[in-house]
């Protein structure tokens, strides 16, 4: 998705037109960007509805704050980064990462060469919004948004360690549910998934 | 850690590049925490409520003061109705009765031979020209009549012609005697010609829509506003009316911040560049107008007088062009009045589509005398008001 001038062009008069409180502008910015964001929340939700209720949250602050963009940045991480503090503080209060020791001896997760066979997104949509919100939003900002332990330690007010651990736990969870989808204890909810399409052989402890 | 990176890549992979339609639903539950309605709706409640108490205050005038002058108007108007039902009734019977007249001739002629026959034919032919003379007679008198007199004669030439049907020469001498009469009733003629100028429609019910161009002056630019509303037009005389109303409107429009000067102590950390106001404004004008040319169903007419505003709401909508904006917008409610601070000036084509009923395009500007609005912005706007016109209480002519 490398935006063509065109398309820039035109985000620049959909920002403008935010900027002056049009509904035309705002209804063309949301629907550009529609599902990117959604695409985030998704990710950062239990279930779809609480994701469009994190989604029109964020796109509130975009649009009260959208002036406050500068505009040599790049449109879609700032209004990235917007709607998954959004997220998190939806969950915010569900976070529970009190009792995690700094397990940075046990960080290291050993996996066979995998031949993930080829999930569909609902699939691995469906195994992240079963993690619970502390290992879910750690994992959604490690693994998938690429920032750092120290990153996410200041955005969630908790340790490195604890960052860390919640990530191998989170990385573990995933794991059982790819090994073993249907028996898994998080599976309860879990409609229509093949489980002869999944092939894959983890072995959490090598080394 | 970096082990850990085959399940992160996995789940990236999957999870980055979604796919997802776009949800309509989603964008009006948003739509409506952007733009909510309830705020919407007040307005017309205002404008209604205004239009009520107009219509109120109008039922009020005309209910007190109206039986008070105009009864022995009234009173004249029912009276020559009735006259002129009397006489086109009793045209009528003579009608009839020549016709009876003529038919018993034509039967007599029959049976006593052709002479007779002829004799006959005559008195029918004089009767159509004494008929067509009557009709004049009865035309001229629907025009003119008022006294009883002149009914009284009216009557007496039908009874004459009734009789006079066997000699038509003595009918026709006398009935020309009897025309002269309405002559002598000079003065009761003048009253009522002037009553009838008085009894024009004296109150005109407008209901517009103005859709204008609204612009803060020397700013150079403008932005389409409009305005709804009613008005009410009393004539003074044939030439001279006044007219007030109330007019519920939207002013938008943009200008420089320079020419932004509201009084108040804030100062902006970073000036804006730009200001957009939308604006909800009671419109309350008062003015005069002379008819320049009235045709039979056309008229031009000018008109000028004074506004008032009552700013029912004020939004100010900020763009800056720094990095380091301000505030984005600041609203105020009722809490400017502009009391005849703005001057209309404006030309009036009325076309007539019947006697009750017109229509009427009047393009008009609206300048300001004094600084409008929370940023006492010189705000003057440029249209064209289209409305329909009722006439009330309307006499018949």
């Amino acid at each position: 998705m490398i935006p063509s001038r065109n398309s820039e062009h035109a985000l620049e008069s959909y920002i403008n037109s935010c900027i002056r409180n049009e509904p035309e502008g705002q209804k063309a910015l949301y629907k550009h960007f529609y599902g990117f964001a959604m695409g985030i929340c998704l990710r950062y939700a239990n279930n779809r509805l609480d994701a469009s209720g994190i989604l029109n949250d964020g796109f509130f602050k975009v649009f009260k704050n959208i002036e406050k963009y500068e505009k040599d940045k790049p449109f879609k991480a700032w209004l990235g980064r917007i709607i998954t503090n959004t997220a998190i503080d939806y969950y915010r209060t569900n976070l529970k990462f009190a009792d995690h020791a700094d397990i940075s001896d046990y960080d290291e997760i050993g996996q066979e060469q995998s031949v993930y066979a080829k999930l569909a997104y609902e699939d691995l949509l469906a195994f992240v919004q079963k993690l619970t919100p502390a290992y879910r939003t750690v994992f959604n900002l490690f693994a998938i948004d690429g920032y750092s332990h120290e990153e996410i330690s200041e955005m969630l007010s908790i340790s490195v360690g604890t960052s860390k651990s919640n990530l191998f736990k989170a990385r573990q969870k995933l794991q059982d549910m790819l090994k073993d989808p249907v028996s898994n204890a998080y599976e309860q909810k879990m409609v229509a998934f093949d489980a002869n399409r999944v092939q894959v052989n983890f072995n959490t402890n090598t080394k | 850690m970096k082990k850990g990176n085959d399940i992160d890549n996995f789940f990236r992979e999957g999870l980055e590049q979604p796919d997802i339609p776009f949800n309509e639903a989603h964008w009006q539950a948003m739509e409506e925490r952007l733009h909510p309605k309830p705020k919407r709706r007040i307005a017309p409640v205002i404008w209604f409520a205004a239009l009520s108490g107009l219509a109120a205050v109008l039922l009020i005038i005309f209910f007190v003061i109206k039986p008070a002058d105009k009864k022995p108007d009234s009173n004249l108007v029912t009276k020559r109705k009735g006259e002129q039902n009397e006489a086109s009734k009793s045209f009528n019977k003579n009608e009839n009765v020549l016709k009876m007249d003529s038919d018993v001739q034509k039967n007599k002629g029959l049976v006593d031979g052709r002479q007779i026959l002829v004799n006959a034919d005559k008195p029918q032919v004089k009767n159509f020209g004494y008929e067509s003379q009557l009709s004049k007679q009865n035309l001229s008198n629907s025009l003119l009549i008022s006294s009883p007199a002149n009914n009284n004669s009216l009557i007496n030439t039908i009874a004459l012609s009734d009789i006079s049907v066997a000699d038509n020469s003595y009918q026709m001498i006398d009935f020309n005697a009897k025309s002269s009469y309405p002559t002598d009733f000079g003065k009761p003629k003048d009253k009522v010609v002037l009553k009838k100028t008085g009894s024009r429609p004296r109150f005109v019910l407008s209901i517009l829509a103005a859709p204008d161009l609204t612009s803060v002056e020397y700013s150079g630019r403008s932005n389409l506003s409009g305005s709804v509303g009613a008005e009410l037009t009393f004539s003074l005389t044939k030439r001279l009316s006044i007219t007030t109303g109330a007019a519920y409107a939207k002013k938008i429009y943009e200008s420089d911040f320079s020419l932004y000067n509201p009084n108040s102590s804030y100062v902006f950390k970073t000036q804006p560049t730009n200001v957009r106001a939308n604006c909800d404004v009671l419109d309350i004008p008062l003015n005069v107008n002379y008819k320049v040319f009235d045709g039979r169903r056309n008229s031009l007419s000018v008109s000028t007088g004074l506004s008032s505003y009552l700013m029912l709401k004020e939004k100010y909508s900020y763009t800056y062009n720094s990095a380091y904006p301000g505030p984005a917008d600041y609203e105020v409610k009722n809490q400017n009045q502009h009391y005849l601070g703005i001057a209309n000036i404006g030309v009036e084509f009325q076309h007539k589509i019947n006697s009750k009923l017109s229509i009427s395009a009047r393009p008009f500007m609206k300048i300001p005398l004094t600084d409008i609005g929370y940023g006492n912005s010189k705000l003057s706007s440029t249209g064209v008001a289209v409305s329909v016109n009722m006439n009330l209480f309307r006499k018949s002519n």
